[in-house]
C-alpha cells in the first residue's frame, strides 16, 4: 500500500524538524563536554586554581559577547558615523574598574598592578596598536572573541599576533631604552580615593567630550550605554577581579600571545631563550614550564573555549561573515602583526594595558589610549583599500 | 568554510600545541600553582611584556 504524496511530506517535514532539533541539542551538550572537559584538564595537569582561572576566563569571554561590550567596533563607529553609545560604554567600563580595582590593588594583599613606564615605547606600540585594531577588527580581547566565533579573518589575526609579539618581546629591550619617565602611578602620589575620583572625572569629561561631538555632527542615536551595557560592565569588572584575586595579577591577554610564538620556536630549537625577554626570570619561567602553568594562557584559553562554546549553542546556520579575499587576509595579517610587535612595545593590549592599566592608576595606560586612539584614525582610513567597510 | 569547521580546526590546532608543550615541559609544582595570588607574593611583575628593574616581566 502507497501512502499519498501529502502524507510522505507531511511525515517528512517534522521528521527534518526533529532531526535539525536533535542536531542542535548534541552539539549543544558537545560544546559543555568540551568546556568541562579542558576545564577538568587543566586541573588535572595543573591545579584546580588554574581550572578556575579558565572558567573565569570563559566567563570574560562570553560576557564581552552577551553584553555588547568591546573597543575596535564602538571606536571605529564613534569616528566613522559618530555615534557614541559603544564609546560611553567602554568609558564607563574604564571608570567602573577604576573605582574597584584602585582600592582593591591597595586591600588584597598579594596583589601586582599592571603599572608599567611611560615613554615613546608606549607611545610608539600603542599606535601601531591602534592601526592594527581596526585593520583586524577587533583588540586583543576582541581578536579572541571574533577567533572564538570562528571569524576567519579573526582566526588570521590571531596567528599573526604570535610572530609579531615575538618581534616585539626581541625588540623590547631596545625601546626600553628609549626616553621614559618610569613607573607614574596616581595612587602613589595621591590617597587612593583622590587618585580614583581623579581619573573617574577625566574619563566623564572624556564621555561629555565624544557625546557633544556626536550631538554636534547631527547624530540623532542615542549615547546612552544600554541597561545590558551597563549590567556587562558590573560583571566584566567583577570577574576581572575575581581573577585578580585568584592569581594575583591583573587581567591580561597579549603575554600569552608571544610565550606562544616563543615555544613554537623553542620546539623548533631556535635558541629563543638565550635572548634578552625571554631569559630574564618571569618570562623565562613561562617558557621552560607547560602552557598550562600560565595564568595568561589559561584565561585566554578560557575565553576561546567560552566564546566558541556560546556560539555552538546559539548554532546559527550561516557562513563566515568575513571575505576570504587576498586583500582581506592582507588586513588580517598585517592587523596581527602590528597588534602583536604594538602590544609587547606598550605593555599590553586593550586589556592589559588599557584596562588593567588604567584600573592600576598608571599614567602609561592614558598614554596609551591617545595614542591607540590616534592609531585607530589611521587603521579606519586604511580599512577601505583593504575590502573592509566601515 | 563555514564558522563551525573554523572552530574545529582551532580546536585541534590548541589541544595539539597544549598537548606537545605540556610533553615537553617539566611536571609542573601542582602545589605552588595550586597557591592564590603566588604571583604578588612572590613579587613577581605583571606579565604585561616589560622588563622590571629585578629583571622580570612586567
Amino acid at each position: 500500500m502507497t501512502a499519498p504524496d501529502g502524507a510522505l511530506q507531511g511525515a517528512a517535514a517534522p521528521s527534518a524538524a526533529g532531526s535539525a532539533a536533535e542536531g542542535r541539542a548534541l552539539a549543544r551538550t558537545a560544546a559543555v563536554a568540551a568546556l568541562v572537559s579542558f576545564a577538568l584538564a587543566v586541573a588535572w595537569f595543573a591545579s584546580l586554581r588554574n581550572a578556575l582561572l579558565f572558567l573565569i576566563g570563559a566567563g570574560l569571554g562570553t560576557s564581552l559577547v552577551l553584553f555588547g561590550i568591546g573597543f575596535a567596533g564602538p571606536w571605529r563607529a564613534f569616528k566613522v558615523r559618530r555615534e557614541a553609545r559603544g564609546f560611553v560604554a567602554t568609558l564607563l567600563l574604564l571608570a567602573l574598574a577604576t573605582v574597584v580595582f584602585i582600592p582593591a590593588l591597595e586591600a588584597i594583599d598579594g596583589v601586582v598592578s599592571n603599572a608599567a613606564p611611560f615613554g615613546v615605547s608606549v607611545l610608539a606600540g600603542a599606535f601601531l596598536f591602534g592601526i592594527g585594531m581596526q585593520l583586524g577588527g577587533g583588540c586583543g580581547s576582541g581578536t579572541i572573541v571574533g577567533a572564538g566565533t570562528g571569524s576567519r579573518h579573526s582566526l588570521w589575526v590571531l596567528l599573526f599576533f604570535l610572530p609579531g609579539s615575538v618581534v616585539g618581546t626581541l625588540h623590547l629591550p631596545m625601546w626600553l631604552g628609549a626616553p621614559n619617565m618610569g613607573q607614574v602611578v596616581l595612587a602613589d602620589h595621591l590617597p587612593v580615593p583622590v587618585a580614583a575620583l581623579l581619573q573617574v572625572a577625566a574619563l566623564a569629561a572624556l564621555a561629555f567630550a565624544a557625546v557633544s561631538i556626536a550631538k554636534r555632527s547631527g547624530s540623532t542615536a542615542s549615547w546612552r550605554p544600554t541597561n545590558r551595557q551597563v549590567a556587562g560592565c558590573a560583571v566584566i569588572v567583577l570577574l576581572a577581579l575575581l581573577s585578580l584575586y585568584v592569581s594575583g595579577r591583573m587581567w591580561s591577554i597579549t603575554f600569552a600571545y608571544g610565550l606562544w610564538g616563543a615555544k613554537v620556536l623553542d620546539m623548533a630549537g631556535t635558541g629563543i631563550s638565550e635572548t634578552v625577554f625571554w631569559s630574564s626570570p618571569y618570562p623565562a619561567n613561562a617558557l621552560a614550564n607547560s602552557v598550562l602553568a600560565d595564568v595568561t594562557s589559561v584565561m585566554n584559553f578560557g575565553m576561546l573555549a567560552g566564546v566558541a562554546a556560546l556560539t555552538v549553542w546559539r548554532w546559527r546556520k550561516t557562513d563566515d561573515l568575513a571575505p576570504g579575499s587576498a586583500r582581506g587576509f592582507a588586513a588580517a595579517a598585517l592587523a596581527g602583526l602590528l597588534m602583536g610587535y604594538g602590544a609587547r612595545l606598550a605593555f599590553g593590549c586593550n586589556i592589559g594595558a588599557l584596562f588593567s592599566g588604567l584600573a592600576s592608576g598608571s599614567m602609561h595606560a592614558w598614554l596609551w589610549f591617545a595614542a591607540a586612539w590616534a592609531g585607530s584614525h589611521l587603521g579606519v582610513r586604511l580599512r577601505p583599500r583593504f575590502g573592509l567597510a566601515n | 568554510m563555514s564558522r563551525y569547521l573554523h572552530l574545529a580546526v582551532l580546536a585541534i590546532v590548541i589541544l595539539a600545541f597544549v598537548a606537545v608543550d605540556h610533553a615537553r615541559s617539566p611536571e609542573p609544582d601542582h602545589a605552588a600553582l595550586e597557591e592564590w595570588r603566588s604571583a604578588g607574593a612572590a613579587g613577581a611583575c605583571a606579565p604585561c611584556g616589560a622588563i622590571c628593574d629585578g629583571g622580570g616581566g612586567n
